[in-house]
């Protein structure tokens, strides 16, 4: 995912020169070609079970794929029609890319594989927002953070199975980083048109259907927009003749879903991209046949659950389940019912599958449910070598089904926060990214006269005074004054953040005050780690959010911190009345130059942390170690585990009212400075 | 909870005790089809981005936040609107414009059954096309096939006033859903209260019937009401002879068309053949024709073509009416007004009145002047005269006198007569107060703006409490603060610091005391501050986060809630970083941990503290004290064992501190809080595992620690959060009303409040139904006779009963005012009325000094079954009433009958004295004549056998 620029070039002119070839020429059930000398050009990408026509002038679509088993011709003539569509996800639809002629290149991985690449380096004009007529669309000024980018996508078929591979990537082709983000967007016609069509995408509350009426006029039902997708896959079925396909793409750098009805779309998330770097993505499209539903869809399978009341209180579940892309052997398919509310198993059975093809497979389980009304849990657990998949479907009954399935308008239970606890919810799960970063030793210099300082302004930042504790005092000898960026964060969301890296490393020292990991998200967060690797200096300052409170289990930042961290509930009170000392067992160490302990500073809350072997304690509140100083990388790391939390009493000074605490923040920041001179 | 907005400000100081609000406005029970009335949660529907997408099709419609829930729009180029006022009650509707693209569709969704009778209301001028957006279902209701259909009803519309249309859907040879669905071909029209009920055979034969008239000019469709003249007499004439050969021909009908059939017969009965009916809702008159058709066909007689109808309207009688307002009468000498300086007093206050007579004769009138004050039953104290008071020919004056309003709690008359030189009365007047330091026991809520037939002036409305909801900093732990204009906590309400105790000074000099707003939980600037400085008293999540609250939510704005509270002009000079010169917008919540004693002690004195630099008289805590299930501090479950009795234990804990202290210094500082049985014992809050109710003492939850610590004080009162009266069966209300008193009230001696009521009706005009004055002073007479109070903005009809309870709170709402069981009451007491009424849950008695007191509510039961303030006609007086009572070894010293006012009577309360005919033990009166209510008190002095008791 790190490979430069010039490396996605090489590979770009090696494969060319393969494929000059390979141009017109059919393998054994897979062809890719140019197949129209006239303009516009045209490519024709086939295999014996599918056969996509490319229209490279055209944004680089797809503008005709026929399912050969079916004959389905599953894109339909409009103007917006086609597939592979690229569009920015900072704009509604369209934007300027689906007008833009994209270069193409036919490609080539062995014998059995085979595609075409296609790309575009965003123009100055109609490559940013767009419009739905062309002409129009080509005279819309691109956005500057998106002139220069490259997107590229390339569309590969295997001759052994019907599934459609895609990587996409978005290159940055200028001399900045730059942050950007793409959806992809599926124009389908499945059976001729949109109609009849159901959509299903996956949410917290479960696979949500968006269901086409069957003809002009009717009213759809169900969500358009899933604003909290919990997996990587949409699919699509026409309910007259149960084809349908099923796109499976990276959950952990997905936004949200969307379908028109008559499209399917993925946006993805703003990620940092340095030059020459290039944000990389794939996913797969596969033509499914005979599903009733889809509960689950990835690279590697496609799934639906069904459960139906069969009399005398039984539930009988039915698991179909192919393979996308290779063959799977000696698969094992578990099935198991939980108790939505009581928790307990109620029905499990394993079943052996030897061969996992693109042929649908059906097991099946019958069980009786105590309470059907309060829900269960069916969960299918898939495992194939050493990989497993797992997903599930709630069920309560058939007349829930029905209600849900007709449920026009997602107000069910919406108006009480606490509704959600009686109904099925499925928190999103944490993303994990890996995009390709900047060259960091290239990002622009640091203005050496300048000390800029990003507080990341969680809940009571205010009681720090950070500013006032920096006010008149000037870094290296009174020459640089600390220049303050303040970004709001509420613990479910800060407001503002450096889109790119670039903008980040301009910072001297970033402070996340109270910060919670939920609040910055994956990709600031991954920032903010990569900056202290790369030299950057962070200090980190507690609060109710902070620390062991701050749901960064699992994360990269944990390897930030020079502390381990206790998980929740590490926020101690000194107790009622009581309170810990502030003290130094390093009077001498310099970050306590000119800090004066006569008032003898009171702490009332504070993290309790563990500091990692190399660490420096400076400071402690009682016994427990609270001001550390670490490093990470190239970077330094403080962190500060009190809580600007409490009350002092009659006769204490509170830490952040003590007369040491300024002199202290100046240290401190001098010291996170230092290696900036 | 979170109450919409302009009603919050409209109601700034109204009772908005809001915590089951969002509960009551997520279902609408009985109604099939969702938000059917428009009126419920806007903007959580359509996204921003679906009502782009419908605008770029060429929707003229409102942006998404506007939009009522549940409803949405498909197709193109339909302009629609949702106003708020000006629906059938005076709510939101719908109004649509003419477009052959596109349609408003609400939601269903309900498995079709063999017949479904769409209904709404509409006006305006257009065609308009209703019906189902259909579905086909697969034969397990499991997949949605295709090839649904239904056809429409297309129906034109010609009318100013609200009617109501039905449409008869025949469910196709397959399985079916759908949503309902609106297009106004041509024209614009409103429409409102949407529903799509289950059918029966009957139904569908009356409603195919309907169907076939409309627009024929058969039926009433350009009128609400019409006026029950020889038209409609004659058309009863031929419903009842189809009613008679329905009934002999029953023998020819199908047995599953008969008994419902009858059912619509009696359904109608009260809405057509009420005695003296004047007004007919086109509803019922419409109902009556297409019965006489369908009952005629039933009965094997031929119906013929439509007959053409020629209805009169209504009209009003033109008279303005002016509530608490008395003009001088022409040619005579009228005492026009007695004010007293406050509409509440303390027991043994000085008080003073002021009278003013206007002289319209054409001489100088020269007479005496005196005031009496009535009490109790009518012991009457001679206040103030002067001998000589003259009054020139068309001049005004007023008479001022000064007393002590006396020892006794509860209501009582001021009286003023004037009597010329010849010993000749000519005038007298009452007006009415209240006397009570526990002022929840004569509690009136009943606030309201000025309107066009009232001014703002809580004489008029016998408001005696204000309550201020959500208006401080904070939700809890609030504390004096100097900022002069703040936003609050919750509400974001723009609060003048230097206004509202101005308002609150003035109120104070009325006698209105004012109480505030708590909540368990922190917000706003002040209450994150609150919560800085003590996080031991926060209630956690299982992650170590402040919890987020379970009704309330809302995640904290780190730099909002660092931001001054000042918001007024004076920030404009004050030093603020720049970037904390931010604006709160307020919704963040965290739950304090009831479960720690220090954190309840230290909200009960910060309230404390809080009602004392304010001068509030009391408060109200929205919910109750009880313990909300979370994690401590450090992790731990705050009531580890879970069990639902530590949470009795902690939750009755909880009250006791609560009444100890906030009492300690006055014991008649008001405690009110929202723990209607409903909410407290309801699915409300089974489903959603809310524990602080626990303890209540009713079924399925038990004990009663909790209830009985929070109610072992004076001056407290509970609320049963109520939003509106309107459709409610008036039998239930008065099942619920009796439960909650016996439990409540009786059981365990505090006040019981239910509202706060939408009056529902147009403020600003009386209308046919005088603002709604039959259906709530039905509703009146039920409140007062199970010993509720009402809070709800004012109406004129709400007045009446307003009076009687100022009046005559000493019989209604004393703490020894014992209910005698229905059992009981059924022996001693006989009711020979003409008529049944509603009386034997409802006699009560109390001890006196040489006896006792019994006192029996006689209630007409409505003519409709269900409150309808569309109701137009008032009952007749009821007249003829005997109520005979065996009191053996007692003597009936006094037999008094009371009431309220009726429209057309002086606003004043009406007692009589009812002359006793004795027989024995058996004493047996006469009841004067009444239209609603009235209260009859019998006083017994005990002179022997009180054996039967």
């Amino acid at each position: 995912m790190r490979t430069n620029l010039k490396t996605i070039l090489l590979a770009g002119c090696a494969a060319c020169l393969t494929l000059s070839t390979a141009t017109g020429d059919e393998l054994t059930d897979l062809v890719v070609k140019k197949v129209d000398s006239k303009q516009p050009t045209r490519i024709l990408l086939k295999n014996r079970f599918l056969e996509l026509t490319f229209d490279p002038a055209r944004g680089g679509r797809c503008s005709r794929l026929l399912i050969r088993a079916t004959g389905d011709q599953v894109i339909g003539d409009d103007d917006v029609s086609g597939m592979f569509l690229d569009h920015w996800a900072k704009y509604a639809w369209p934007s300027g890319l689906m007008h833009l002629p994209y270069k193409y290149e036919l490609v080539k991985d062995g014998k059995r594989r085979a595609g075409v690449r296609l790309w575009v380096q965003v123009p100055k004009f109609g490559g940013g927002k767009g419009s739905r007529g062309r002409a129009g669309s080509l005279k819309i000024a691109t956005s500057p953070d998106l002139v220069g980018l490259t997107v590229r996508k390339t569309i590969w078929l295997n001759s052994d199975n019907d599934t459609v591979e895609v990587d996409q990537e978005l290159v940055n082709t200028t001399k900045q980083s730059r942050a950007a983000a793409l959806y992809i967007q599926q124009n389908l016609a499945m059976s001729g048109s949109h109609y009849s069509d159901n959509w299903y995408l996956p949410s917290t509350s479960g696979v949500r259907v968006n269901l086409q009426p069957d003809k002009k006029g009717g009213r759809t039902i169900g969500p358009d927009w899933i604003r909290t997708p919990v997996a990587g896959w949409m699919a699509v079925k026409d309910r007259k003749t149960r084809h349908g396909m099923v796109f499976a793409f990276d959950y952990n750098y997905l936004s949200k879903t969307y379908t028109s009805g008559a499209t399917g779309e993925w946006f993805l998330e703003p990620v940092p991209i340095g030059p020459g770097k290039a944000f990389r993505t794939k996913y797969v499209v596969k033509p499914v046949s005979g599903f009733k539903d889809f509960v689950y869809g990835s690279r590697s399978l496609v799934a639906d659950i069904q459960a139906d009341e069969v009399g005398q209180g039984r539930v009988k579940i039915t698991h179909d389940v192919m393979a996308v892309g290779r063959d799977q052997n000696d698969v094992t398919v578990e099935l198991q019912v939980i108790g939505w509310k009581s928790k307990k198993l109620l029905a499990a059975k394993t079943f052996q599958v030897s061969r996992l093809s693109s042929k649908r497979l059906q097991q099946e389980l019958v069980f009786k449910p105590p309470v059907l009304a309060d829900g269960v849990l069916i969960s299918a657990i898939v495992r194939s070598g050493k990989r497993e998949e797992r997903y599930e479907r709630f069920y309560a009954g058939d007349r829930a089904e029905l209600q849900a399935r007709t449920n026009l308008f997602a107000t069910q239970g919406g108006g009480l926060p606490s509704g959600r606890g009686d109904r099925y919810f499925r928190p999103q799960p944490r993303k994990r990214k890996q995009f390709d970063k900047p060259d960091f030793t290239k990002l622009p210099q640091r203005d050496s006269k300048r000390f800029r300082c990003l507080v990341v302004f969680g809940l009571f930042t205010h009681i720090l005074n950070l500013d006032d504790a920096v006010d008149g005092w000037k870094h290296r000898d009174g020459k640089t004054p600390v220049e303050f960026t303040w970004a709001n964060c509420p613990p479910n969301g800060v407001e503002t953040f450096p889109g790119t890296y670039g903008e980040l490393f301009e910072y001297d020292v970033v402070v996340l005050s109270d910060v919670n990991y939920r609040a910055l998200g994956d990709v600031a967060m991954e920032m903010v780690c990569d900056y202290v690797e790369q030299g950057g200096s962070l200090l980190v300052v507690g609060g109710p959010y902070a620390f062991g409170n701050g749901e960064f289990q699992g994360s990269r930042f944990l390897d930030v911190l020079p502390v381990r961290l206790r998980g929740p509930f590490d926020l101690k009170w000194a107790g009622k009345g009581k309170s810990w000392k502030l003290a130094s067992n390093q009077p001498e160490h310099p970050l306590l130059k000119g800090v004066r302990f006569d008032q003898s500073p009171r702490v009332f809350w504070h993290h309790f942390v563990t500091p990692k072997p190399n660490a420096t304690v400076v400071l402690n509140a009682g016994p427990e170690p609270t001001l550390i100083l670490g490093r990470y990388g190239k970077g330094r790391v403080a962190t500060l585990t009190l809580s600007p939390t409490g009350l002092a009493g009659k006769g204490e000074v509170a830490w952040w009212d003590w007369d040491g605490w300024f002199p202290l923040v100046r240290n401190l920041f001098g010291w996170l400075k230092k290696d900036r001179q | 909870m979170r109450c919409f907005e302009p009603s919050l400000r409209r109601w700034s100081l109204a009772v908005m005790a809001c915590l089951l609000l969002a509960l009551i406005t997520t279902s609408s029970p009985g109604v099939e089809v969702r938000n059917s009335s428009f009126q419920e949660a806007r903007g959580t529907t359509l996204s921003a981005e679906a009502v782009a997408e419908m605008r770029k099709r060429g929707w003229k419609c409102p942006d998404a936040k506007d939009w009522p829930h549940s409803w949405g729009g498909q197709g193109s180029r339909v302009t629609v609107e949702f106003p708020l006022t000006g629906g059938r009650r005076n709510d939101s509707f719908c109004r649509l414009s003419a477009s052959n693209s596109g349609y408003v569709n609400g939601y269903w969704g309900k498995p079709f059954k063999p017949s479904q009778v769409l209904t709404f209301w509409a006006r305006g001028r257009g065609t308009l096309r209703a019906g189902l957006m259909a579905y086909k279902l697969s034969d397990d209701h499991k997949r949605i096939l295709p090839g649904g259909r239904m056809p429409p009803l297309e129906i034109q519309i010609n009318t100013k006033e609200w009617v109501r249309y039905r449409y008869l859907m025949k469910k196709p040879s397959y399985e079916l859903t759908g949503h309902p669905l609106f297009q106004t071909l041509k024209g614009t029209v409103d429409f409102d209260d949407v529903d799509i009920l289950d059918s029966n055979p009957a139904l569908d034969v009356i409603v195919a019937e309907e169907n076939r008239l409309y627009g024929k000019n058969a039926l009433v469709e350009s009128l609400s009401r019409a006026k029950s003249d020889e038209t409609f007499a004659a058309r009863l004439k031929q419903y009842r002879a189809a009613v008679q050969a329905f009934g002999s021909a029953e023998d020819r009908v199908s047995a599953h068309l008969l008994k419902p059939m009858r059912q619509y017969i009696a359904s109608l009965r009260p809405y057509v053949e009420s005695k003296g009916l004047r007004t007919v809702q086109a509803t019922h008159y419409n109902e009556m024709i297409v019965l006489t058709r369908v009952l005629n066909r039933l009965a094997g007689k031929s119906v013929g073509s439509a007959v053409a109808l020629n209805t009169t309207s209504v009209k009003d009688s033109g008279q303005p009416y002016f509530p608490g307002k008395r003009d001088p009468r022409p040619s005579q000498v009228t005492i026009t007004d007695v004010r007293s300086n406050k509409l509440r007093y303390n027991e043994n206050e000085p008080a003073s009145t002021t009278a003013t007579l206007v002289n319209h004769t054409a001489k100088m009138v020269t007479g005496l002047v005196r005031a009496k004050m009535i009490v109790d039953l009518g012991a009457v104290r001679p206040l103030a005269q002067v001998q000589a008071f003259t009054i020139k020919s068309g001049e005004t004056r007023k008479w001022t006198f000064a007393y002590n309003v006396g020892p006794e709690t509860y209501g009582r008359a001021i009286e003023v007569e004037f009597v010329d030189g010849q010993g000749k009365r000519l005038d007298k007047w009452q007006e009415y107060y209240a006397v009570a330091r526990e002022f929840f026991r004569v509690h009136q809520h009943s606030y309201q703006v000025k309107a066009k037939y009232w001014a703002e002036d809580p004489h008029i409305f016998y408001f005696n409490q204000t309550h201020y909801f959500a208006h401080e900093p904070t939700g809890l732990g609030a504390e004096p603060f100097d900022a002069e204009v703040y936003i609050t906590g919750q509400t974001g309400y723009r609060i003048n610091q230097k206004f509202r105790k101005a308002q609150m000074a003035f109120n104070k000099t009325q006698g209105i005391l004012s109480t505030f707003y708590v909540i368990g939980a922190f917000d706003g600037q002040m209450g994150y501050e609150q919560a800085r400085q003590h996080p031991e008293f926060l209630l956690y999540d299982p992650n170590g986060q402040p919890a987020v609250d379970t009704l309330y939510g809302g995640y904290p704005n780190p730099m909002e809630l660092a931001s001054p509270l000042e918001v007024g002009p004076k920030r404009k000079t004050m030093k603020i970083k720049p970037y904390l010169d931010r604006e709160i917008h307020p919704w963040q919540h965290v739950n304090m941990n009831m479960a720690r004693k220090d954190a309840v002690l230290y909200a009960i004195n910060r309230i404390k503290a809080y009602a004392k630099s304010w001068g509030f008289g009391g408060v109200y805590w929205d919910g109750c004290l009880g313990v909300w299930a979370g994690f401590d501090h450090e992790g731990k479950r705050n009531v580890p064992s879970g069990k639902y009795e530590d949470y009795v234990t902690l939750n009755a804990r909880n009250h006791r501190l609560w009444n100890k202290i906030l009492k300690a210094d006055d014991p008649y500082f008001g405690t009110w809080m929202n723990w209607g049985l409903e909410g407290a014992t309801g699915d409300f809050a089974k489903r959603h595992g809310i524990t602080i109710w626990r303890g209540t003492g009713v079924e399925g939850d038990p004990r009663d620690d909790n209830i009985r610590a929070a109610t072992d004080a004076k001056n407290v009162m509970l609320l049963d959060e109520h939003q509106n009266f309107s459709g409610e069966d008036y039998r239930k209300l008065l099942r619920d009303r009796l439960r909650s008193r016996d439990h409540y009230v009786q059981k365990y001696g505090v006040s019981h409040i239910i509202g706060y009521a939408t009056p529902a009706v147009d403020l600003q005009e009386p209308g046919a139904t005088k603002w709604g004055w039959p259906a709530w002073n039905h509703v009146m007479s039920l409140l007062i006779a199970t010993q509720s109070h009402l809070a709800s903005s004012f109406v004129p009809s709400h007045r009446p009963g307003m009076q009687f309870m100022t009046r005559y709170s000493r019989f209604i709402w004393a703490r020894d005012i014992r209910a005698v069981p229905a059992q009981m009451a059924g022996q001693n007491v006989q009711v020979k009325s003409g008529e049944e009424l509603w009386w034997k849950r409802l006699v009560y008695q109390r001890k006196t000094k040489s006896g006792r007191d019994v006192i029996i509510h006689l209630v007409r039961i409505p003519p409709t079954p269900k409150v309808d303030y569309a109701w137009a006609d008032e009952p007749s007086l009821l007249k003829g009433v005997e109520v005979t009572m065996n009191a053996p070894g007692e003597r009936l010293s006094a037999a008094q009958s009371c009431r309220a006012y009726h429209y057309e009577e002086p606003q004043q309360v009406v007692q009589q004295d009812m002359r006793p005919k004795t027989s024995g033990s058996r004493v047996t009166v006469s009841v004067p004549p009444f239209r609603y209510h009235t209260m009859l008190v019998l006083r017994f002095t005990a002179s022997g056998d009180t054996r039967n008791r």
